[in-house]
């Protein structure tokens, strides 16, 4: 429980629709289907994976893009390794919110050095007709190079085009983060190695 | 589109039962209650497709206009009357006919009968229960002899367009002895078969009214046909509302959530630094009320549930080694253990942030709720399910350590003490049911009668909203506001925050049964539960979901409050009912 922890946590989101659901379920379970379902509230699913030779346990939290997590605020973004900012290439709207998206984060989890907070960006749903494509890989590019040189990735959940290569960019930069982070003192107070019963009288408050 | 799919009021009495012995077989009807009970239980269970619907309700219009004099029978099916489960079958099936004594051939002779009387069928020689098989019979008369809905029959579906051939519809009306060859389709066993196989109005379905109870007379057709228009107006007119109050809602929804954001720098450099100062002044209330930034919720809660317990950053630590160490050496009480478990079951469920199997913080929440227990043990107190809730909503906005601290002092406050407090504070509990049905009937008198004339105490309804503040029952938004003015007015608004619920759910409060009430309290209410799913907004965050009480909604109430309030009545009452604190 207070041992130095071995897991990361990644924070995915965007827009309702963009794919962000399909992306975690092709890199943990490499399934992928068509039928739509929005995600109710937050969604989690864990993969162990092995980063330079270190084992961890990569733990994903998939928003509801639909809502904002105006209540869930503090708990869902505090403590996250990385920020994964989906869009879909077919649509320039999900395109543009993506500075809410990023702005929401930096506000909710106030990360201590939120200028080299590890960002990855991907534009999903590349398998659609090129002729249907609305957000062009220049203008993403550019994006991503304004806000710090953002990895960018351009992904299909479905045909699992770059997602193994996304989610290992997105699980380097995560443990880079774990190590600057802690650096500085962590969220919770350091672990004060613990006697049990040196002090029975606890919990008594007479 | 095939035959089936005609509208089944065209089907003659003949066609819907006639076996046709070809290439389906057996095809029996039992009249008997029970059988006529599950096929009502099936036709229910399915949606008809739309654009059936609307055929048949043209039809019904139709009717409406040639025979104005037309009743919709009805099938009491809860009869008393001892019916022998006849089968019926069909003329030219060699099984014994008879329906109550009637023979097929009586039968047909009966609506033979009835359509040349035009209307005003005797119903003398029928039995008390009527199945008033003319309809359909004159009907598909009526239908096809009308030349703009035949063409309408007819380019909905071209395989009987013949039916519409004006001399069989001519002998129709003339009653000619069925089968009307115009009017049947070649296999009445196809019919049959295609009919249970699909979601269409069936034979039965058309015979009973759907505008009136089984037991009263049947209602005239033109009556029937214009109330059923009057509710679909009425329904259009409500759904028009309801959507406008909902816009309305979701902008003032937005406008205040603009206002907090907006007013965090407030918090953030004059409120939170100066707390002492600020939590006297007047102008921060206001501001309190509307909410406390989301981010800042955490730090907030923490200053103002305070700690008076005094317990230092390190309870924490020392209560969930003793209770890890019981864990590991198996002196937990597994009952405790099983009830914690099923309580975190319940939290905030469609959150899945505390689900055991993947939730990213159900071993906090775990953790701290052993602790919890562990620090309480001294003082003889086991697990209180609710407590999971409390320990969620606080993990959701600090770290484990600080939620320990936190939950440890609010659940010291005098009223959550007591309730918590198990049988030592039952008397307790009892003052405060009573302070509850005092505000209760100086309030909202109406309902504090209703309540009281069907013995539904506080005690039913108001520890479930009290044990888990709220969360089990208030969406989390709405429960998230009312902690923000919880932690900071104390125990008073515990029972304003209830006033307010109840004074949401006001206009469904006035039912006059003792488990109707009790339902609704519960969060089971069938009917609501019904209008919920069917407009598909159920997805089983909690209890009220079904009441659809969101944030707004139960604030508008709570607000609705304020003008009423008086401190010092609660001062009062506590001073009268529980002198001792």
């Amino acid at each position: 429980m207070l041992q130095k922890r071995s897991l990361m946590k990644v924070i995915i989101l965007g827009d309702s629709g963009v794919g962000k659901t399909s992306l975690m379920n092709q890199y943990v379970n490499k399934r992928f289907t068509n039928q739509y379902k929005a995600t109710i509230g937050a969604d989690f699913l864990t993969k162990e994976i092995t980063v330079d030779d270190k084992q961890v346990t990569m733990q994903l939290w998939d928003t509801a893009g639909q809502e904002r997590f105006q209540s869930l605020g503090v708990a869902f973004y505090r403590g996250a390794d990385c920020c994964v900012l989906v869009y879909d290439v077919n649509s320039s709207k999900s395109f543009e919110t993506l500075d809410s998206w990023r702005d929401e984060f930096l506000i909710q989890a106030s990360p201590r050095d939120p200028e080299n907070f590890p960002f990855v960006v991907l534009g999903n749903k590349i398998d659609v007709e090129e002729n249907k494509r609305q957000v062009t890989q220049k203008r993403a590019m550019t994006w991503c190079q304004s806000k710090g040189n953002i990895p960018y990735f351009e992904t299909s959940a479905k045909e699992a085009i770059n997602v193994e290569q996304a989610f290992q960019t997105i699980a380097k930069n995560a443990l880079q983060q774990q190590d600057t982070d802690d650096i500085y003192e962590n969220d919770y107070p350091d672990p004060i190695t613990i006697k049990p019963d040196s002090n029975p009288s606890y919990g008594c408050n007479c | 589109m095939e035959a089936g799919s005609l509208p089944g009021v065209r089907i003659s009495f003949e066609d819907a039962f006639e076996d046709g012995g070809d290439d389906d077989q057996d095809v029996q009807f039992q009249f008997t209650s029970d059988a006529i009970r599950s096929e009502l239980a099936r036709q229910n269970g399915h949606a008809w497709v739309d654009g059936e619907e609307n055929v048949v309700e043209d039809v019904q219009l139709e009717r409406a206009a040639y025979d104005p004099d037309e009743s919709v029978s009805t099938i009491d099916i809860n009869s008393s009357r001892p019916y022998s489960p006849t089968s019926i079958s069909l003329p030219h099936s060699p099984e014994p006919r008879s329906f109550s004594g009637y023979g097929a051939e009586d039968f047909e002779e009966h609506f033979r009968q009835d359509a040349d009387r035009s209307g005003s069928p005797s119903h003398s020689r029928y039995p008390s229960v009527v199945i008033d098989v003319s309809k359909t019979e004159s009907t598909a008369t009526a239908t096809t002899s009308d030349p703009s809905l035949r063409s309408s029959f007819a380019s909905s579906d071209t395989a009987v367009s013949n039916s519409s051939d004006p001399s069989s519809s001519k002998s129709a009306t003339n009653t000619s002895p069925p089968p009307t060859p115009g009017l049947s389709v070649p296999s009445g066993g196809f019919r049959q078969t295609h009919r249970t196989s699909r979601s269409g109005p069936s034979t039965l379905e058309q015979v009973i009214s759907k505008t009136r109870p089984s037991y009263l007379p049947p209602k005239a057709k033109q009556e029937d046909v214009k109330h059923l228009a009057d509710w679909e107006a009425m329904m259009k007119q409500s759904r028009l509302i309801e959507q406008q109050k909902r816009k309305a809602r979701d902008e003032r929804r937005l406008a205040r959530e603009r206002a907090v954001e907006q007013s965090t720098e407030t918090w953030e450099k004059s409120i939170i630094p100066d707390w002492k100062n600020a939590v006297n002044d007047v102008k921060l209330r206001r501001l309190w009320w509307n909410g406390i930034p989301p981010k800042l919720r955490g730090i907030v809660w923490e200053k103002a549930i305070g700690n008076s317990l005094a317990l230092s950053k390190d309870t924490y630590r020392s209560c969930a080694a003793r209770a890890q160490k019981a864990l590991s050496s198996g002196s937990f009480p597994s009952t405790t253990l099983h009830l914690m478990e099923e309580d975190i079951g319940t939290t905030l469920p469609t959150l899945h942030i505390f689900n055991s199997s993947m939730g990213p913080l159900y071993q906090d929440l775990k953790d701290l709720l052993c602790a919890w227990v562990v620090s309480r043990s001294d003082e003889g107190l086991g697990y209180t399910l609710g407590a999971s809730k409390i320990a969620a909503m606080l993990l959701l906005n600090m770290s484990p350590p600080t939620a320990f601290v936190a939950m440890r002092n609010l659940l010291e406050r005098h009223c959550f003490r007591s309730f918590y407090g198990g049988l030592s504070s039952r008397d307790d509990v009892e003052a405060y049911y009573r302070i509850f049905d005092t505000l209760l009937a100086d309030r909202m008198p109406k309902i504090y009668f209703n309540f009281k004339q069907h013995q539904v105490s506080p005690a039913a309804y108001l520890p479930d909203w009290v044990v888990p503040a709220f969360l089990s029952h208030l969406p989390l938004e709405a429960c998230a506001r009312i902690w923000d003015v919880l932690v900071l007015e104390g125990d008073s608004f515990l029972f304003r925050a209830a006033l307010g619920i109840l004074a949401s759910l006001e206009s469904r409060l006035f039912f006059p049964d003792r488990k109707e009430l009790l339902d609704l309290l519960a969060g089971e209410d069938k009917a609501a539960l019904e209008v919920a799913k069917r407009e598909g907004s159920l997805v089983g965050a909690c209890k009220y979901e079904i009441y659809a009480l969101d944030e707004e909604a139960v604030w508008e109430h709570i607000d609705g409050l304020n003008d009423w309030w008086k401190e010092n009545t609660w001062t009062r009452l506590i001073q009268r009912e529980l002198p001792d604190i």
